[in-house]
């Protein structure tokens, strides 16, 4: 019976086909195909059913690839219908969740309290669920507008009080969302002057709730509205009467993928480079047969469709997305259209990689994702052609292939409704993130122009400076430690709070790293994380060091080091430990401290501790002697 | 809804539970690895099944399978 050809199934079946035939672990990557392809929420729903005993120790030994997330959830009402949902987005995208969910009616309590279960719980995410009953429960029969008000003005100081005790008790993020205003409530009242007053002070409050989130770091504060909009309804009268399950599955539903995304920008899974198609995906018809006045990208109503397509695209690009083209094309066609084309909005500058040629889609893909030094999972591939998708699809599956619809209205939704690109907060080198791309690309060219590294490398002009982080970097850090995955020698991820509590601690000490060179300013590029003991102060751990993927290999790794234990010599430390542990991403850093005279010392699973003492002889400083290093971090003497 | 296997059948298939025919009439308090949140994803799936709605009130009152059958068929 099991030996039947699943292929006929649909894909649901197919999943409880692998489930009763105990094949969950040995094909969870097949696992992982059929859920993208369940697309309602009843699918959905049983899916995650299905997948919630998935055998987690298993998954996790055998796939490096899977990351786990553990997330608490509490709120004012039944939210427990939201967990197949949570289990199932997450699964999709490779992350194996654990949950804990508190009892109904205890989040004030689980927030306020230190000690509480929830806290206890560690999660990397707390998700605190509300609607409307949170205000009507105070509120006397009946009650006029200024009762509401009053509520309201207590609630919003509650819930700034519960969030900022969070931001001290817990190391992970709070999110929450603002409060639908059902239509029962605003229908009790029968003038419109009183139903837009209502409206209007719930609003206020929302706004003031959206608000907290720039004032609370690690609060994320969700907008309901998108969301509702894409679900059946607010609330069902008889699941909200008759068992307190205030909100729909369906509106459950689309809470779960928003903070799937979410989690996706926790684990350093956002993506980084869009790479798209030409013909039909970013113009309207066949620019080798048209011809550059032949193509439609505006003056006609599915020309226009492609130019809102390209302004979106733009506005990405804008926040730090890098843009590839990967097209069968001739280059210097695809070229004169982006110089000269009268319409189109994305012009040559805008993409760091043009790839116009008749190779496999496959291979321009990898030669994109090894000029650019990213991992094939930081892209998504758009293209109308589902031949070519397959194909990426087939030959590179890390690659994040969108199922664009063959109409191109729908492409900005099929672009957007993923989150992808989603990231918790934006940062200054984020703006500026397509020059610094364009200016590497600029340096390979400079660089082919040299027989050895050696000679390139003094040619280059790099500076580097080393410095005490300011509460302006901090978010820099925060995402360093967040999207870094290759040059990452522990892979610990921090939040913008953790980092700012480990900037106030005298034993911590961060290292931030700047480069520039003669092409221009390459800011934050990388960090250090060290700590000393309160009672030793001859012994230094270094706790995690990251370079962005940028700057690889221009010895920057070896001087930052160096005057790191220089600085660390001349404080009478004699000691100096360092970590390292193996992901499935950072392999190639994995001797980085040997090289550098570091010793292992301990083993354990998948980490290593390396020793180097720092005795008489002498230590290489500045072995780099292409780089201009100013470095001004304080020392290692805490008191 | 012709049957009370097809009500089994769907019970196996939404809660991932391994429920028989002779569990019909066993307390759901009995029923081994049975919350009260089982209840409100099969309410969903047999409105989504069947199309139709029902009533949750009484739904909410059924001690067992044979209960819940008499409710939707």
């Amino acid at each position: 019976m099991i030996t039947a050809d699943l292929t006929q199934e649909s894909p649901l079946k197919q999943i409880r086909q692998l489930k009763r035939s105990d094949r969950m672990v040995s094909e969870f990557p097949k696992i992982r195909h059929l859920l993208h392809q369940l697309t309602t929420q009843e699918d959905r729903a049983r899916a995650g059913q299905m997948l919630k005993t998935i055998d987690r120790d298993k998954i996790i030994a055998q796939y490096p690839e899977v990351k786990t997330l553990k997330i608490a959830l509490t709120g004012n009402f039944v939210s427990q219908s939201i967990a197949p949902f949570l289990v199932y987005f997450h699964l999709r995208d490779n992350i194996l969740i654990d949950t804990y969910f508190s009892d109904y009616g205890q989040y004030t309590y689980e927030l306020i309290n230190p000690s509480s279960e929830l806290y206890n719980y560690q999660s990397d995410l707390t998700i605190c669920l509300l609607e409307e009953h949170i205000i009507f429960d105070e509120l006397p029969t009946p009650w006029r507008i200024k009762d509401v008000q009053q509520v309201l003005d207590a609630k919003i100081e509650h819930l700034e009080n519960l969030a900022t005790r969070h931001n001290l008790s817990s190391r992970g993020l709070l999110i929450c969302n603002t409060i639908p205003l059902s239509a029962n409530r605003i229908n009790q009242l029968i003038d419109y002057k009183s139903k837009a007053s209502l409206s209007s002070i719930w609003k206020e409050f929302n706004a003031r709730l959206l608000k907290l989130s720039t004032q609370i770091k690690s609060l994320i504060v969700l907008d309901i509205e998108p969301l509702l909009a894409n679900a059946t309804g607010l609330s069902d009268d008889r699941l909200s009467q008759y068992t307190k399950m205030y909100l729909t599955e369906s509106l459950l539903c689309e809470y779960a993928a928003e903070i799937s995304k979410i989690s996706r920008a926790v684990q350093g899974q956002s993506k980084k480079c869009l790479v798209l198609d030409l013909d039909n995906t970013l113009w309207k018809g066949i620019l080798g047969d048209d011809g550059l006045e032949g193509i439609e990208v505006a003056d006609s109503s599915i020309g226009e469709a492609f130019n809102s397509f390209q302004r979106t695209i733009k506005q990405l690009a804008d926040q730090g997305i890098l843009l590839a083209i990967n097209s069968k094309n001739d280059l210097e066609n695809v070229q004169n259209v982006l110089q000269n084309h009268p319409k189109m909005e994305l012009r040559e500058e805008d993409f760091v990689k043009i790839c116009a040629n008749w190779s496999p889609k496959s291979e321009n893909m990898q030669y994109i994702a090894k000029s650019l030094n990213l991992n094939l999972d930081s892209f998504v591939f758009v293209d109308d052609s589902p031949f070519e998708r397959e194909l990426v699809r087939s030959q590179l599956p890390k690659v994040t292939v969108l199922d664009v619809e063959e109409d191109p209205s729908t492409f900005i939704t099929s672009l957007l409704s993923g989150g992808w690109f989603n990231i918790l907060e934006i940062t200054q080198e984020d703006y500026s993130r397509t020059v610094k791309y364009a200016n590497e690309v600029q340096r390979q060219d400079f660089l082919s122009q040299f027989n050895s590294l050696e000679n390139y490398l003094q040619q280059l002009q790099l500076k580097v400076r080393l410095f005490e982080p300011q509460p302006e970097d901090i978010a820099r850090i925060s995402q360093l430690t967040l999207r870094t995955n290759q040059f990452n020698m522990t892979t610990k991820r921090y939040q913008e709070a953790e980092i700012e509590g480990l900037l106030n601690d005298p034993l911590v000490k961060i290292v931030g790293i700047q480069a520039k060179d003669r092409f221009g300013d390459n800011g934050i590029v990388g960090c250090i994380f060290a700590h000393q003991l309160p009672n030793n102060k001859q012994e230094l751990y270094i706790d995690n060091f990251i370079l962005s993927c940028r700057v690889f290999s221009r010895g920057i790794e070896t001087i930052s080091l160096e005057h790191l234990l220089q600085t660390a010599k001349q404080a009478g430390i004699t000691k100096v430990y360092a970590k390292y542990s193996r992901t499935a991403k950072n392999l190639k850093v994995r001797e980085f401290y040997k090289k550098h005279g570091f010793s292992i010392v301990e083993e354990t699973g998948t980490n290593l501790l390396y020793l180097k003492t720092l005795d008489d002889t002498e230590l290489s400083v500045n072995s780099a002697k292409h780089i201009e290093l100013q470095a001004n971090y304080g020392g290692f003497n805490y008191e | 809804m012709n049957s009370i296997t097809d009500l089994i059948d769907l019970m196996q298939e939404v809660l991932e539970l391994p429920i028989t025919e002779q569990d019909i009439n066993i307390h759901f308090d009995c029923l081994d690895g049975w919350d009260s949140l089982h209840i409100l994803r099969l309410i969903t799936s047999i409105e989504a099944e069947t199309g139709q709605k029902i009533a949750v009130a009484s739904i909410l009152q059924a001690r067992n399978i044979q209960e819940i059958y008499q409710l939707v068929s």
